[in-house]
């Protein structure tokens, strides 16, 4: 009988969606968990990509080959013993076989694929896909990784022990943190354009730097004019006496801040 | 073919129509009722046990009429003969000449009603069993058929068991069920005493159907579909009965097994689904078993009826 069989193959087919659903879910927390695991280990996002496709392709592959009339019938009880007549009898040319099918074609009209959702498992997925990306989200925000690991904390932990030491008069300045080359302080092509060589005499106490005592840059210490220095020195406990009306380019000095400034 | 399957859906109300206008002259027993139109659509008979005065002979009565058939009553007594049932020669004077004609019996209507069947002689039921299976009876050498439908509904009586020949196993075999006729209840009978004491004349049943319209019902029993797992359990019921030895000597032959079946769609074609449930199954076993199957000596120790050990070999 050609429309109870069609009718079995829309079943089949609204149970497939289901199973498309549930496994599109499946994969996608397992993508995550995979991800949350392997960005600790600073892995890229490929393997757990690749990983979760093939995850979906078997989970489907799985539930579609079991697809069968007894689940249909355990999420539509009132025509399991309908459902079941009509499927054992479905070669039955009779009038009663007719009449069954009939009711069967018309009964079974109202079952969609919601019939075969089950919610409560559908929103544990749901809550297990929030949570997994919360905790992503939050390990991101650290940048957790055990091979180059980052501990969060020790910058701030620094800062205090630096705000600390300031207070007490016991910072020490001999890394001040930057060293020749570093990014931060630009291409070095910009500090060519000064002559002069800058001393600041420090103190012992933070908030005593003199910057008034600057002098005209030595030609002995910066050789050629065309060598500028690269970096700024401080030297603490020497003090410069020299004045302000020895530099000699005065222009370049104002280029050369205009660039800083940039 | 589209309009005949739409009016199956009608078949419901068809019966529904055929019980409230047997219950015009029958108060309760409604399960009773249907057992007999279950037994009616298979085609076959039905052994009714009951305390006297309980309205047997006036619902087979009632049956007969809504159903538009022709009903005769034997009286089962120790004298009754087969010819009495069956018919006999009886010679008869034509243009001079002498002839026998045969003389046809009450047997030669639609529902029969053998009342108090045990007390009638072997020989006599062995005659009627015959009909009953064969549906047709001969009488010398010539063989008449019988008026189809044909239905035996014979009666017996559980108590006054003296002076009676109860039927051999073999032979209840051959009824399809066993229905057992209970007392009213107090409402029911207060209905009854009303109704039959009062002045008012009984209301006169209306025809519903016909002897046509019967067979047709009867073809279409046979094809309610039923799903295998659904026929598996009924045999799976008979078969238990065979293996059950500890409750049950004798257990039910593979006749049962068909019997469970054929009531089963009956009693679907008269809840008016297309098909048979478990629970009609379930439902059938009863009827169709109990008069099947002998109690061991374990069970009636233990004070257990028919319908008990039926009842746990359903679990």
């Amino acid at each position: 009988m050609a429309a109870i069989k069609s009718l079995l193959n829309e079943l089949t087919y609204e149970m497939f969606k289901v199973i498309v659903l549930n496994a599109f879910l499946d994969g996608v927390i397992f993508f995550l968990a995979l991800l949350l695991v392997l960005s600790v280990f600073g892995m890229g996002l490929t393997l757990p990509a690749l990983a979760s496709i093939i995850f979906v392709v078997a989970d489907v592959w799985w539930h579609a080959r079991r697809i069968s009339l007894r689940y249909i019938e355990q999420k539509n009880p009132d025509i399991r013993e309908m459902l079941r007549t009509a499927a054992d009898n479905k070669e039955d040319d009779s009038l009663m076989a007719h009449a069954l099918f009939d009711e069967v074609i018309s009964r079974a009209r109202r079952v969609s694929s919601g019939t075969f959702l089950d919610f409560r498992k559908l929103s544990t997925k749901i809550g297990a896909l929030f949570v997994l990306s919360m905790v992503l989200v939050s390990l991101a925000f650290f940048n957790v990784n055990i091979q180059k690991f980052e501990n969060p904390l020790a910058g701030f932990g620094g800062t205090l022990k630096g705000y600390w030491d300031g207070i007490t008069g016991q910072a020490n300045f001999s890394n001040p943190g930057l060293k020749e080359g570093d990014d931060i302080l630009g291409d070095p092509s910009i500090a060519k354009l000064g002559n002069e060589q800058l001393d600041i005499t420090l103190q012992q106490n933070l908030n005593q730097i003199d910057f008034s005592n600057v002098q005209s840059a030595d030609p002995s210490a910066s050789g050629d004019l065309k060598d500028y220095p690269t970096g700024v020195e401080a030297k603490a406990s020497e003090a410069y006496t020299g004045g302000l009306e020895d530099i000699t380019d005065r222009k370049t000095a104002a280029d050369y801040s205009q660039q800083i400034r940039r | 073919m589209a309009d005949t399957v739409k009016n199956i859906d009608k078949l419901k109300a068809t019966f529904t129509n055929v019980t409230s206008e047997i219950s015009k002259k029958i108060i309760g027993q409604d399960e009773v009722i249907e057992h007999i139109l279950v037994a009616i659509l298979c085609d076959a008979n039905a052994l009714l046990e009951s305390y006297p005065g309980l309205g047997k002979t006036s619902m087979i009565k009632a049956v007969s009429e809504v159903l538009g058939l022709k009903f005769a009553r034997i009286q089962g007594t120790p004298d009754l003969m087969p010819s009495d049932i069956i018919g006999t020669y009886v010679i008869e004077e034509k243009d001079g000449k002498k002839i026998f004609k045969f003389q046809k019996g009450p047997i030669f209507a639609n529902i029969i009603l053998m009342d108090e069947i045990n007390r009638a002689t072997p020989k006599t039921q062995a005659a009627l069993l015959e009909s009953m299976q064969e549906k047709q009876v001969t009488v010398g050498n010539q063989t008449f058929p019988l008026d189809l439908p044909f239905f035996v509904l014979a009666t017996q009586n559980p108590i006054d068991q003296e002076g009676t020949y109860p039927l051999p196993e073999a032979q209840t075999d051959r009824f399809l069920l066993k229905i057992l006729v209970g007392y009213p209840n107090l409402e029911e009978e207060l209905d009854i005493v009303d109704r039959y004491t009062g002045a008012q004349e009984v209301a006169k049943l209306k025809t519903l159907l016909s002897g046509e319209s019967l067979k047709l019902l009867q073809k279409l029993t046979r094809q309610v579909p039923i799903a295998n797992d659904i026929k598996k359990r009924a045999v799976e019921i008979v078969v238990k009965t065979r293996t059950s030895q500890d409750l049950i000597e004798y257990g039910a032959s593979p006749r049962a097994s068909m019997g469970i079946i054929m009531a089963a769609k009956a009693k679907a074609l008269i809840d008016g689904r297309k098909y048979v449930s478990l629970k009609d199954i379930e439902d059938m076993a009863f009827p169709v078993l109990r008069h099947r199957i002998v109690l061991s000596f374990k069970a009636e120790r233990e004070g257990k009826s028919t319908d008990d050990v039926i009842k746990e070999l359903l679990k």
